[in-house]
């Protein structure tokens, strides 16, 4: 079964009072403080959104669709920050602290389960307008987890562990009986399913995100609580934060060390999705060895979109010593794992910041006021002692440092890289209208126009288009190539090395000793294979954003003679190349399990095993160097296109606009035209000043 | 080309007097005497294949003269370099017979087992031959080759189209002999491309060589070697190149950590200029008395690559000097590194391979700016991006041998860096 199909229920079965309360968070001021730096943010998009407005009064047809467009998309964007972390770390208490709404995710979410869950925090949003949809693992995904036994099974029937990869299967045929007991005979139907809810309560995320103890399975009870959860493969929570200058979407992963590999896959598609990543550590295990597939995660990503903050500070007996240890414990992790350097660290605690938000303190516990009062002593002396309680405890939570780091990177990255595009669009959109405007007044003031045929002009932008397009295709072409030569470069290199290290070992420990080798090295020599290659597509994609640019401006030109009226065009933004996040995913390699010692031992003489090792490397690696090039490189190449091809139609529009002038009747002119243009004109006009905030050279100046 | 190189006999002449000054502790002296073999020692060929195949007659083409007169098969042949030219023959019961000259008919009448050949032609100082007919049975053949094995560090197996009888007994050939080991297809409808295919990896190289040629010539003089024993010999001299280089990379680099002499420094410094001046001419060997007159040998006759255009030199030059400089200063830092292995305090062995990490690293990013049309300048690139791939690999493997390993990388590099200044 493929097809999707959803099943909307309106309404809360039963409203009890606790999913009354949850309409909508407390109100306590703390969250809007905490995320205040957006505010600028979002003041910018919404003048831009005037001036779209303005605009679309001041064009014709034409211009609407652009304008509406555009303005959707401002209306839609929501900055996203993906939470990954250890599993008891406390990822799902510090998310609703995040969400300024403690309690509102389950916190005891069972290990087992792998659901995403996307928390889509409105503003505007009335109370009662809440939603829910949750979708299930498709038929095909379901199937490889069961049947293959995700990466882990995978991984052990190329070791050829038998008997590994039977207890996996044993596990696997388990977890399914109990599905199938929880769920009945429904369960296959499921897959592939979406169901979506119009309200939001604690019932109905227990049901599909939290999986219920196992002994409730036959009491009633245990309708509602987990029955859906081991399927559950994403859950999207739309709910009201008015304390929020903006949209945003705050998403928790499922923790990353699982038996089976699949939550791997999952947080490496959630972290590619985002721009930007918070890890969330336990204070007391911060960050180690055990934590390598996190660090490898993570390491892909560029320092400044990696925020991390260490929870449960609370559980410290001395924070004042022990914060700076820690600190100093996970940069030296870091720097010896190549991981993110200089990302950001920060230190908190969501227990406090629940606490600060809910108001009350008497249940903190005696341990965690000891650490709260001493870490205050610390702050206090480092000039707090201004503020009341709840701001004090908020503040040494960590939380308005964290909201402010996440409100400053979204505003440095993914709010920039938006609003660039936009208003960009914006001011080409007001350029081709002042040029259609004077272009309409030269021929109702009888001035020497040249008239443009349509079809000519559009004609030429075809051409433009499709001479860019195929250069863009041909850079990327020839980069791709040397990406995958270089790749297998770096294959080679690796299983040279790694074969030379096999035989010495066995020369010098012979059988009986387990033999293992650091992957990390292919992982670096991968990533800056590809680094170099993202770096010459987006500097190859931006000299033909500017060509095609300045061909268009160059017909324009020439077809109008714009005279003294100036006719800038903003070069689209070149889209940022996806980052390799699924370099960190589980290699056998990685797995220092014995089941390696017992795979090895059987062969026979120490150069078939290597052409074996050599083969088994080979069939690891090859997906990952292969996902460089197919998932990463040639969609990249579509981002691009496309970026390029709405850029030279929306130009095309424009252009075509202006030409209609050129051959519209004048005699048409009339008294009532006259006046409408006038206003048209003071429309545009005024969106013209507004847009000039946003003009390359006043950002530079302002940023100055 | 031929020979040894000056600075190949002056590391040899430093580490017999380190050994003999005993300047080198004991457990570091095996080494040293092995690495004086390697570097003494030519590269030893072996010719192996089955009497149909011709394996004699390629070697008599390599040679440029026939070691056995014609008539006579040849028995398993050892040709090494000496002071002159002189035989020793082991005859079936044991009893050898020493001689002046190479063999003659009379000798050959004895129907000896093993032929040990001696000449004063300098090449041999560079490679020399074994040459094993395999008989017809499985069990003699296998033994044969386990024989060999040990005495050869590159195969040359001889054969016609490569028969599955052939590729059963290639397989349960001693690993060792399959590390280094080219094809030479001899037979009259041998395709090296579809020969290549079907062997796969097992050879390193399939090169067709047409015996007609040799058989055609034999009497008639100078007809010169064929044109697929030139791209064999071509491919065997560059593959020695390597190989000695790596051996001289080695020596140095021991020199340097043990003879702390004035005279181990410079063996450090670049070596090209001299070297260049120094080259000896390849020299034609002079033939025997005893034997046949000499075809043109194949040994003397590897073209030299033709010159480059000097503008490209030039602009080439222009590109790496700083770069050069830039490692040429990271050498000297990489030195006084290497000076500390026994200090007590540090981590010498992650100092160094963070050192080398860094040196091919910086060069890298250098290179990425060198113009993207000059031959030269992408092969140096190519090579030092492979040169950042494994010293990035050593670091992350860790350890003292990966910290020597990555020090001798850098002394390649500066090879290769030499070479291409000096070319």
């Amino acid at each position: 079964m493929t097809a999707e199909s959803s099943e909307t229920h309106s309404a809360p079965p039963q409203a009890t009072a606790a999913t009354a309360r949850r309409g909508a968070p407390a109100q306590t001021g703390l969250i809007r403080q905490a995320y205040e730096g957006l505010g600028a943010l979002a003041d910018r998009l919404r003048r831009l959104e005037g001036a779209l407005v303005d605009l679309e009064q001041a064009g014709g047809p034409a211009t609407a669709p652009t304008t509406k467009k555009l303005r959707r998309q401002i209306r839609q964007f929501q900055p996203s920050v993906t939470m990954i972390g250890q599993v008891k770390a406390g990822k799902t208490t510090l998310v609703n602290a995040m969400a300024g709404w403690p309690d509102l995710l389950p916190a005891d979410i069972n290990p087992w389960t792998s659901v995403v869950t996307s928390l889509h925090l409105e503003p505007g949003l009335k109370p009662g307008n809440n939603k829910a949809k949750f979708r299930f693992f498709s038929e095909e995904e379901w199937d490889h987890l069961l049947s293959r036994g995700g990466r882990v099974g995978e991984l052990a029937s190329r070791a050829g562990a038998e008997q590994e990869l039977e207890k996996v299967r044993a596990q696997l045929q388990e977890m399914r009986e109990k599905s199938r007991r929880r769920l009945g005979n429904k369960f296959e139907m499921l897959l592939g399913q979406e169901h979506e809810y119009g309200y939001v309560d604690e019932q109905l995320i227990q049901r599909y995100v939290c999986l219920g103890d196992d002994f409730g399975e036959d009491t009633p009870a245990d309708q509602s609580q987990g029955r859906f959860a081991d399927i559950t493969r994403s859950a999207d929570l739309l709910m009201g934060q008015s304390e929020l200058p903006m949209r945003m979407c705050i998403r928790d992963t499922p923790g990353v060390n699982d038996t089976f590999m699949i939550r791997e896959q999952i947080t490496v598609n959630a972290i590619r999705a985002s721009k930007l990543c918070v890890v969330v550590l336990s204070a007391h295990q911060a960050l180690s060895t055990v934590d390598m597939a996190l660090i490898r995660l993570i390491s892909n990503i560029r320092s400044r979109e990696v925020i991390i903050f260490v929870n449960r500070i609370d559980e410290l007996t001395d924070p004042v010593n022990e914060i700076p240890e820690i600190q100093a414990s996970i940069e030296a992790t870091l720097r010896a794992q190549d991981g993110p350097k200089d990302a950001q660290i920060i230190f908190g605690s969501a227990f406090w910041a629940s606490h600060a938000l809910e108001g009350g303190y008497e249940s903190l516990g005696q341990a965690s006021a000891e650490a709260l009062l001493a870490w205050g002593q610390h702050a206090i002396e480092g000039g707090l002692a201004a503020l009341s309680v709840e701001d004090m405890v908020w503040t040494l939570s960590g939380m308005p440092a964290l909201c402010k780091a996440i409100s400053e990177r979204v505003i440095a990255g993914e709010g920039a890289e938006f609003e660039a595009n936009i208003s960009g669009a914006a001011q080409n959109l007001a350029s081709a209208l002042s040029a259609s405007h004077s272009v309409a007044k030269k021929r109702a003031t009888g001035g020497p126009v040249t008239a443009v045929a349509p079809d000519k002009i559009g004609a030429e932008m075809t051409a433009i288009a499709e001479r860019h397009v195929s250069a863009v295709e041909g850079k990327f072409d020839e980069l791709i190539r040397s990406l995958d030569d270089r790749l297998e470069n770096s294959r080679r290199s690796f299983l040279t090395r790694a074969t030379a290290s096999l035989i010495k070992h066995l020369e010098d420990y012979g059988e009986h000793e387990v033999w293992t080798y650091d992957p990390a090295g292919l992982r670096v020599l991968l990533r800056s294979g590809y680094r170099v290659f993202a770096a010459k597509a987006e500097k190859a994609s931006g000299a033909v954003f500017q060509a095609a640019a300045d061909e268009i401006k160059a017909l324009y030109m020439g077809a109008f003679q714009p005279g003294d009226s100036e006719y800038g065009l903003q070069v689209p933004v070149v889209p940022k190349a996806p980052a390799p996040v699924m370099l960190g995913q589980t290699i056998a390699l990685d797995i220092k399990g014995n089941w390696w010692s017992r795979w090895w031992r059987k062969r026979r003489s120490y150069d078939s095993f290597t052409e074996e090792f050599a083969g088994m490397i080979g069939a690891e690696i090859d997906p990952m160097i292969g996902s460089l090039s197919c998932d990463h490189a040639e969609p990249y190449l579509d981002q691009v296109k496309s970026a390029l091809t709405e850029f030279i139609e929306r130009q095309r529009a424009s252009i075509l606009e202006v030409a209609q002038q050129t051959q519209s009747d004048p005699n048409a002119a009339s008294e009532a035209r006259n006046e409408e243009a006038e206003a048209k004109g003071q429309r545009l006009a005024a969106a013209m000043d507004a847009l000039s905030e946003f003009r390359p050279e006043n950002l530079r100046s302002a940023a100055e | 080309m031929n020979t040894l190189a000056p600075e190949t006999l002056a590391a040899i002449d430093q580490l017999e007097a380190a050994l003999a000054a005993k300047a080198i502790p004991a457990k570091d002296a095996q080494t040293c005497a092995k690495l004086l073999d390697n570097l003494r020692r030519p590269v030893r060929v072996g010719l192996i294949g089955g009497t149909e195949a011709g394996p004699a007659t390629v070697l008599s083409m390599i040679l440029g003269q026939d070691p056995i007169p014609a008539g006579f098969p040849t028995p398993t042949l050892e040709i090494v370099h000496g002071a002159s030219y002189t035989c020793s023959a082991t005859l079936g019961d044991a009893t050898v017979l020493n001689s002046e000259g190479w063999p003659d008919a009379d000798l050959m009448a004895h129907n000896p087992v093993f032929i040990r050949l001696t000449g004063p032609i300098e090449a041999l100082r560079r490679i020399s031959f074994l040459h094993l007919s395999l008989g017809n049975d499985y069990p003699g053949q296998l033994s044969a080759l386990n024989w060999a094995a040990s005495r050869l560090e590159l195969t040359l197996w001889c054969s016609q189209g490569f028969p599955p009888h052939e590729a059963d007994l290639w397989s349960n050939a001693p690993d060792p002999m399959k590390h280094h080991a080219f094809l030479v297809a001899t037979g009259r409808g041998d395709n090296p491309g579809t020969l290549r295919q079907r062997v796969g990896a097992d050879f390193e190289g399939v090169f067709a060589v047409s015996l007609a040629e040799h058989l055609d010539a034999h009497g008639a003089l100078d007809l010169g070697p064929a044109p697929g024993l030139k791209a064999l010999m071509r491919r065997l001299n560059a593959d020695i190149d390597e190989a000695q280089l790596a051996d001289l990379d080695a020596a140095r680099l021991f020199l340097y950590r043990f003879g702390q002499s004035d005279a181990a420094r410079a063996s450090m410094k670049p070596a090209a200029k001299t070297a260049k001046a120094a080259a000896p001419k390849p020299a034609a060997p002079k033939p025997p008395q005893t034997a046949p007159a000499a075809q043109a040998p194949a040994l003397a006759a590897i073209p030299e690559p033709p010159p480059r255009d000097p503008e490209a030199v030039a602009t080439l030059k222009k590109t790496i000097s700083e770069p050069m400089l830039y490692l040429k200063r990271r050498a000297r830092a990489l030195s006084e590194m290497l000076d500390w292995q026994e200090s007590p305090s540090g981590d010498w062995a992650s100092d160094v391979l963070e050192h080398c990490c860094e040196t091919t690293e910086v060069l890298r990013d250098r290179a990425d700016a060198w113009p993207e049309d000059d031959g030269q300048a992408d092969a140096l690139r190519e090579c030092l991006d492979e040169a950042w791939d494994v010293a990035i690999l050593l670091q992350v493997e860790g350890g003292d041998s990966q910290a020597r390993d990555a020090a001798s990388l850098m002394l390649q590099l500066r090879g290769e860096f030499e070479r291409a200044l000096a070319a």
